[in-house]
């Protein structure tokens, strides 16, 4: 919001109205004006009613809510009327001010932000690393594959007698038992990766409603400022001072604002990312479930054939030696994506900075509000919303 | 076998990167950031470096060692030029920006040792 001189010129004609009240007597009368955003009672305006008739009290109101209208406030003059009280009467004086001091809430901290975001990134963490693992043992097991193959192939060149085959048959089963304990393994963390992932949906909706309470800080901040400037104009000149800091406070408001933007865009993006993230996770295991199946299969064959046609079962250990090549492959294009989600992990561990940096921020406002903070939510702001780019993913500079 | 130093503060891309470079047919020592990269570079033929990191960053660690012995690739999310610059006038050899592809990597460290 500009600065703007309505309101201070709508104030100052409550503030001289303020000023006649207090030769009005008896007569004078109170009005209240109680703001209320979202069905939430935020603070009043006590306009101190003199010298005017009700109707001119009712069109003051209502030309308050229009202007908060203009500023983005919901100003419902949800209840005025005379002051109960002995000097009720068909008088009414004039003005606003008293304001009542408004609390900035304290469910920031309680909600505890960041604890939530640094939990997630944990979790985040923590699934990129079990699934690293899980391609880690599809790498060893096909290396271990292809050089189970390979002996077998020597034993099968050098003779073809009866030990030489008794020795591939035990090389093959010890390879088959190995896959089949692989296969369940993978089957076991599909199941608890589908169970971490939905714990980080749960994570996540609980960092967008986070979002939602700095948007209640910045809207309170924005209240502040409404207020103070409503006291600047009371106290008339002396009150410059003040309505400097409502400007600042106003600043602030409207960086915290920024601010949350930008934490609900990144809490906005890991939920997008997450079910995506989950489908990767639960191809790839399904992949390589799949995968160390047909080796498997494979194997057997070979071990069925062993009794055979010896050119059968070249072939299939052929067929299965590349097929174990294709599976250490496949593994290497995973490491891409779990890049991937790491730099989610990274996105949170940025939010959580910027959340911890909100937060102190917000325990400012109340206190006092000077250049210096500004300035720090004005960088805050600049730094997530991402004004310093990022290079391409995977380019190379050598210098 | 040629042994390669990872420099990164976070397990998981450690995790990857070592992945892929044995799938490479290179050695790999871990370290976690700049001051225990100092303890660990002995016998390195090259070191893959992250640039966000505690205790001692991947600027000041390339600044505090430079090029010798052994060659030092920038591996970060970062693209700021300022950080570029940087790291190439303490000697840095490269900068690759991450996510990058397995075998985008192996052919910077191929590249570079062989």
């Amino acid at each position: 919001m500009a600065t703007d001189t309505r309101w201070i010129a709508l104030a100052q004609r409550a503030g001289r109205a303020v000023r006649a009240l207090d030769d009005a007597g008896p007569g004078s009368k109170s009005l209240s004006v109680v703001f209320q955003i979202a069905g939430v009672v935020q603070g009043a305006v006590h306009a101190h009613v003199s010298s005017a008739t009700p109707d001119q009290a009712r069109q003051f109101a209502q030309a308050l809510e229009a202007e908060a209208k203009k500023d983005g406030f919901l100003l419902r003059p949800i209840w005025f009327a005379p002051t109960q009280g002995p000097h009720q009467g068909d008088r009414l004086g004039g003005v606003v001010l008293s304001l009542e001091k408004l609390e900035l809430p304290q469910e920031l901290q309680r909600l505890h932000i960041n604890q939530t975001i640094v939990e997630a990134q944990k979790l985040s963490e923590s699934s990129v690393l079990a699934i690293g693992d899980e391609m880690r043992r599809v790498y060893e097991l096909a290396r271990n594959q292809v050089d189970g193959l390979k002996k077998v192939a020597a034993q099968f060149s050098e003779n073809g007698d009866g030990q030489a085959h008794a020795n591939i048959a035990t090389t093959i089963e010890q390879l088959s038992a190995q896959m089949r304990a692989f296969g369940q393994q993978i089957l076991e963390r599909t199941q608890r990766q589908a169970r971490d992932i939905e714990q980080a949906r749960v994570w996540t909706n609980d960092i967008v409603k986070l979002g939602q309470a700095i948007a209640d800080i910045a809207s309170n901040a924005r209240i502040l400022t409404f207020n103070a400037r409503l006291e600047s104009a009371r106290i008339g000149e002396a009150g410059r001072g003040f309505a400097v800091i409502a400007g600042s406070i106003q600043e602030l408001a409207t960086s915290v604002r920024q601010t949350n933007n930008a934490v609900s865009q990144l809490a906005e993006n890991l939920a997008a990312a997450l079910p995506r993230l989950g489908v990767d996770a639960q191809e790839t295991s399904r992949d390589a479930r799949e995968s160390v199946g047909q080796l498997e299969q494979q194997l057997l064959d070979v071990q069925t054939r062993l009794a055979g046609v010896r050119n059968d079962s070249w072939e299939a250990l052929s067929d299965s030696s590349s097929m174990a090549q294709e599976l250490q492959s496949r593994a290497n294009t995973v490491i891409h994506h779990l890049q991937f989600q790491d730099r989610t992990s990274q996105m949170l561990a940025e939010a959580a900075q910027q959340a911890a940096a909100v937060v102190s921020i917000a325990g400012l406002v109340e206190q006092q509000v000077d250049e210096q903070v500004i300035r720090q939510v004005g960088e805050l702001g600049r730094k997530i919303s991402g004004e310093e780019g990022l290079k391409a993913a995977g380019s190379v500079e050598l210098f | 076998m040629k042994k390669i130093l990872i420099i990164d503060d976070s397990p998981s891309i450690r995790q990857q990167l070592s992945l892929c470079l044995t799938g490479g047919g290179y050695e790999v020592v871990e370290a976690q950031d700049g001051l225990d990269a100092m303890d660990k570079r002995a016998g390195c033929a090259l070191a893959l470096c992250d640039v966000n990191m505690p205790r001692m960053n991947g600027i000041e660690f390339v600044e505090k060692v430079g090029s010798q012995p052994m060659p030092i690739v920038m591996l970060t999310t970062e693209g700021k030029p300022e950080l570029i610059d940087r790291a190439k006038k303490a000697g840095a050899k490269g900068w690759m920006v991450k996510p990058f592809k397995p075998e985008q990597l192996l052919s910077v460290v191929k590249k570079l040792v062989g």
